[in-house]
């Protein structure tokens, strides 16, 4: 699965992929286990095999959800790895979760091993940035509907795994608001 | 992103004295992230095609990945420093960081980018200038 999903950015040979995907070890996370925290100091590259983690933080005793990862994608904490700054946010498991993980200086040295996987590597930060770019695009010029809408389009499998209250922090409405839009598209 | 900007100049033919002005300035930017033998540098100075040359240099790959995770960072960081600093925090950042903008770009637009009023960011500007005596 990882490797398939690696594959989806990128062409690699199959030996560098082989390669690449030994440096990942598996880990187990009950539910409600917080993956990553504040001030994080271990830079690790996650990969979900099953399961469902949300990205949140605290501003002025609000916890706000900013994110959601589930089967068959990547999550790393980003602002420490890219910004080299201490994180803020916590990374929490919604379901018992099975990742595969990589110390990210195991990451880096196979990327500047092989060309293939550098690619890759750019492939996969691209997408990040462009996902990342279109979401706060979203936020800044889109109505509540429309954010729904796309939700809807894009993510329907979560609305039945994640608790109602993170999708609304997460769409930015009142938890009331999000069932009103709900029964209106029923 | 700079180096584009600079090498679009480069691909409309300026005068062969700036041409080697931006050139020089590019490659100093390059080196910055990584060290390119001269011969790939060349040659990405010469071919504004950063895909093909990405997948003929293992080095020019790098430099993309190394470029795009500086400017992810950079967003990252301002929307960090949205969500959690506050006017007078933001506009230190920014004096710190981007001190130059001050006298180049109207003041309107630096408010604007800080998310405060222009009579806000007049206020911050007085607050860190020395009184005269």
């Amino acid at each position: 699965m990882l490797k398939k999903s690696l594959l989806h950015f990128a062409d690699v040979p199959e030996a560098e992929l082989n390669e690449f995907a030994d440096i990942f070890y598996l880990k187990f996370y009950p539910k409600n286990t917080d993956i990553i925290t504040p001030d994080n100091k271990e830079l690790k590259g996650y990969f979900i095999v099953n399961g469902l983690v949300r990205m949140h933080y605290n501003i002025n005793n609000n916890e706000i959800t900013s994110d959601f990862r589930d089967n068959n994608s990547f999550f790393l904490n980003g602002y420490a790895v890219y910004a080299q700054q201490k994180n803020f946010d916590y990374f929490t498991t919604l379901e018992d979760t099975i990742c595969l993980l990589a110390d990210w200086d195991k990451v880096e040295l196979m990327l500047s091993a092989y060309h293939s996987l550098e690619n890759m590597g750019r492939k996969i930060v691209e997408w990040h940035y462009a996902e990342s770019m279109r979401v706060s695009y979203n936020i800044l010029f889109m109505n509540t509907e429309e954010r729904f809408k796309i939700f809807m389009k894009e993510r329907s499998g979560l609305m039945n795994r994640v608790p109602q209250k993170y999708i609304a922090s997460y769409l930015g409405v009142a938890p009331e608001t999000l069932s009103r839009l709900r029964s209106r598209t029923k | 992103m700079l180096h584009c900007s600079l090498f679009l100049v480069l691909h409309m033919k300026l005068t062969h004295n700036i041409a080697l002005l931006y050139r020089s300035r590019l490659q100093n930017l390059i080196k910055h992230f990584t060290n390119i033998p001269s011969k790939q540098m060349d040659e990405f100075l010469s071919i504004f095609s950063l895909e093909l040359l990405s997948s003929k240099y293992h080095e020019i790959e790098y430099l993309g990945r190394k470029i795009v995770e500086k400017y992810y960072a950079i967003f990252l960081i301002s929307n960090y420093n949205k969500l959690f600093l506050s006017a007078d925090e933001r506009y230190d950042v920014f004096v710190r960081e981007r001190s130059s903008m001050m006298n180049r770009v109207p003041l309107l637009h630096v408010a604007s980018h800080l998310g405060i009023k222009p009579e806000s960011l007049s206020r911050l500007r007085a607050k860190q200038q020395p009184v005269r005596i």
